[in-house]
């Protein structure tokens, strides 16, 4: 299969040169997806896509009698529908992680805010209680002569 | 008591803007992911994936014509991201340098390559099943003609070994590069170009399948 990256070593360049480029695009576009928050459980289906593909290019590549051309075509077919729909998924995971990221920093920010809203309102009333206790306990001290 | 805010407004904003900072700081951190190293784990084990055992009848590195030797070889990905890795088999001798550390890759011929795309944190454990199927021997060199692996047999030329001693099998880490939409020997990680290959050393000295022991 890493022959299918090596377009001088391919008898069938035609073929390999478009799914050279669907192997590159569709992992640009699960690396994007990734980057963009997709956890591995979202990916994993993809990453497992991707793996069929590659294990179709290589049977592929196996069939270099020229009756199995028919077979060969086929399962180059099969790989390309494979790829197309990897890269069109991750595209969606994509922008859907992206959101989600982006709504996640923003609640964090406003959790941040919430949290510093409440804190204040402890201060606000923290205080007058320990300014009470503060005033108490000095009209409760004694006083004595040395 | 009585909330006195009118005359506290200044402490209060204060603390507000200081709650603020801190909180938001804190967002803000847990936001950013932590760095970690960029590595690749990478192994051979024997038949029992242990560490051990590499050749069959009692550990002996001679092997023969049709001797079924099973290795399994590992690869863990703890890059931070999705890879795309191949696994390049190269058969070597003694006078063919290894890959260097850096970034040459093994001159010695490719015979076959597996790869994958692994995820962060998996491990690709790949069955590595071999046997030499044909050698022929002249001018005390040994030449190793055909080779199978997993199943699969390749014909080989201009593999040979003085006497058919220290034959090496070359395992090549390589990753596909997204910028030059290429596979590479080795791998960038955090900044630096690193490498992982390994190598298991073998004799080719007796022609014939090695008998078990008894």
């Amino acid at each position: 299969m890493l022959i299918l990256f090596v377009p001088q070593l391919v008898a069938t360049g035609e073929v390999s040169q478009p799914l050279q480029q669907g192997f590159g695009r569709s992992f640009e576009a699960v690396l994007r997806a990734e980057s963009a928050g997709a956890t591995p459980r979202e990916l994993s289906p993809l990453v497992t896509q991707l793996n069929k593909a590659l294990e179709l290019d290589r049977e592929a590549l196996a069939l270099t009698n020229p009756t199995e051309s028919g077979q060969r075509v086929e399962l180059f077919a099969q790989v390309s529908q494979i790829l197309v729909m990897v890269q069109s998924e991750a595209d969606q995971l994509a922008t859907a992680s992206a959101q989600r990221s982006y709504d996640s920093s923003i609640l964090s920010y406003v959790w941040g805010l919430a949290a510093a809203v409440i804190g204040t309102v402890a201060y606000a009333l923290a205080t007058p209680f320990y300014e009470d206790l503060r005033v108490k306990r000095t009209f409760q001290m004694k006083v004595r002569r040395k | 008591m009585k909330f006195r805010v009118r005359e506290r407004r200044k402490p209060l904003i204060t603390v507000f803007v200081l709650l603020v900072v801190v909180f938001e700081s804190i967002a803000f951190a847990a936001s950013i992911p932590t760095p970690s190293q960029q590595l690749f784990q990478f192994y051979v084990l024997g038949p029992n994936e242990l560490a051990a055992e590499y050749y069959p009848n009692s550990n002996n590195p001679n092997i023969g014509v049709d001797t079924t030797v099973t290795w399994y070889l590992g690869l863990t990905n703890n890059m931070g991201s999705v890879q795309l890795v191949a696994i390049r088999i190269e058969l070597s001798n003694a006078t063919m340098p290894s890959p260097k550390d850096a970034q040459l890759e093994s001159p010695a011929p490719v015979i076959t390559d597996f790869a994958r795309f692994v995820q962060n944190n998996e491990t690709w454990i790949v069955p590595f099943v071999w046997s030499i199927t044909n050698s022929t021997s002249s001018d005390g060199s040994t030449h190793i003609t055909g080779l199978r692996i997993n199943n699969a047999t390749y014909q080989l030329t201009n593999w040979s070994a003085t006497k058919g001693n220290n034959f090496r099998i070359v395992f090549e880490l390589w990753t596909w590069q997204i910028d030059d939409s290429a596979f590479e020997f080795g791998w960038i990680g955090n900044g630096q170009h690193q490498s992982a290959w390994l190598e298991v050393w073998f004799n080719m000295t007796t022609l014939g399948p090695i008998a078990p022991p008894p």
